[in-house]
């Protein structure tokens, strides 16, 4: 192993938090769908 | 729904599995190039991130097509999805690129065809996604989106052959119809990184297109509620 080293460690680095990142944005933004789909079905059901 | 979610999961798990055997592969198991040294390896990562970036903005030009064509949404929003996928990827190629110029040619970055072109290619996928998010209207937005994607693409085939067209820095293909300059251990470690990264693309996709459908979903929700 060589002195460039450092380049090599950010760049996958940076690749695995950006995939995670968005990943768990993804997720996220489906959570919340979800829970408004369900909020707003129940609230059009009727009584 | 649920049975796609379970399906999606499965791929997630899959993924990760692939992208850990990938990364034994690219620091393990792939030799140490002679004249670069280590950061050679960067390559195998790099070279599938574009991989990426083309099959999506490839998906988009389809998908915009096939809107055009047929009018139907679901086109809509498998392009609006992949056209993200492929901004992510590309800002990624963007990031890595200069950290492998770096060491190698002593600068980050220098406006050669195929850096230029590929820069050229995220500022064309940000324009659309600042479209998407700028016109109102479902059909105005999905039409003037469809146009744009297809237009758009042309710039995948410059900046594939760009290397070809013009002299720069940027290396040559390693894998071209004379022949494959890689040794076997390196050509296998980037054949298994293209396919865990199109498979990881796959995973992204499906993910992207089920919080479009759960918007739409959320959408029709809300009119049917006003109108009541």
């Amino acid at each position: 192993m060589d002195g460039n080293l450092i380049y090599l460690f950010v760049g996958y680095s940076l690749i695995w938090v950006a995939l995670l990142v968005y990943n768990q944005s993804l997720v996220r933004r489906q959570l919340k769908l979800e829970r408004e789909v369900e909020a707003l079905k129940r609230v059009s059901r009727p009584q | 729904m649920r049975e796609r979610g379970s399906w999606r999961l499965a791929l997630g798990w899959l993924v990760s599995l692939a992208v850990v055997v990938s990364l034994y592969m690219v620091f393990v198991y792939a030799p140490t190039e002679r004249t670069m040294g280590d950061i050679q390896r960067m390559f195998y990562w790099h070279v599938a991130t574009a991989w990426n970036a083309f099959l999506a903005f490839f998906v988009v030009f389809v998908m915009s097509l096939l809107y055009l064509f047929t009018g139907s949404r679901r086109w809509d929003i498998v392009a609006a999805s992949s056209a993200e996928i492929g901004v992510m990827f590309t800002t990624l190629v963007l990031i890595t690129g200069p950290l492998w110029a770096r060491p190698v040619w002593g600068i980050w970055w220098t406006w050669d065809a195929r850096l230029t072109t590929t820069l050229i290619l995220w500022f064309i996928y940000v324009a659309y996604l600042v479209l998407r998010a700028a016109v109102e209207g479902r059909e105005q937005q999905a039409r003037f989106a469809a146009v744009f994607g297809i237009i758009g693409f042309v710039d995948v085939p410059i900046v594939y052959m760009s290397i070809h067209w013009w002299r720069g820095q940027h290396p040559e293909a390693v894998i071209t119809t004379s022949g494959i300059n890689l040794s076997p251990e390196m050509l296998v470690t980037l054949i298994f990184s293209v396919l865990t990264f199109t498979a990881l693309y796959a995973y992204l996709l499906l993910q992207r297109i089920a919080v479009e459908r759960l918007a739409d979903e959320v959408g029709k929700l809300k009119e049917r509620a006003r109108n009541a």
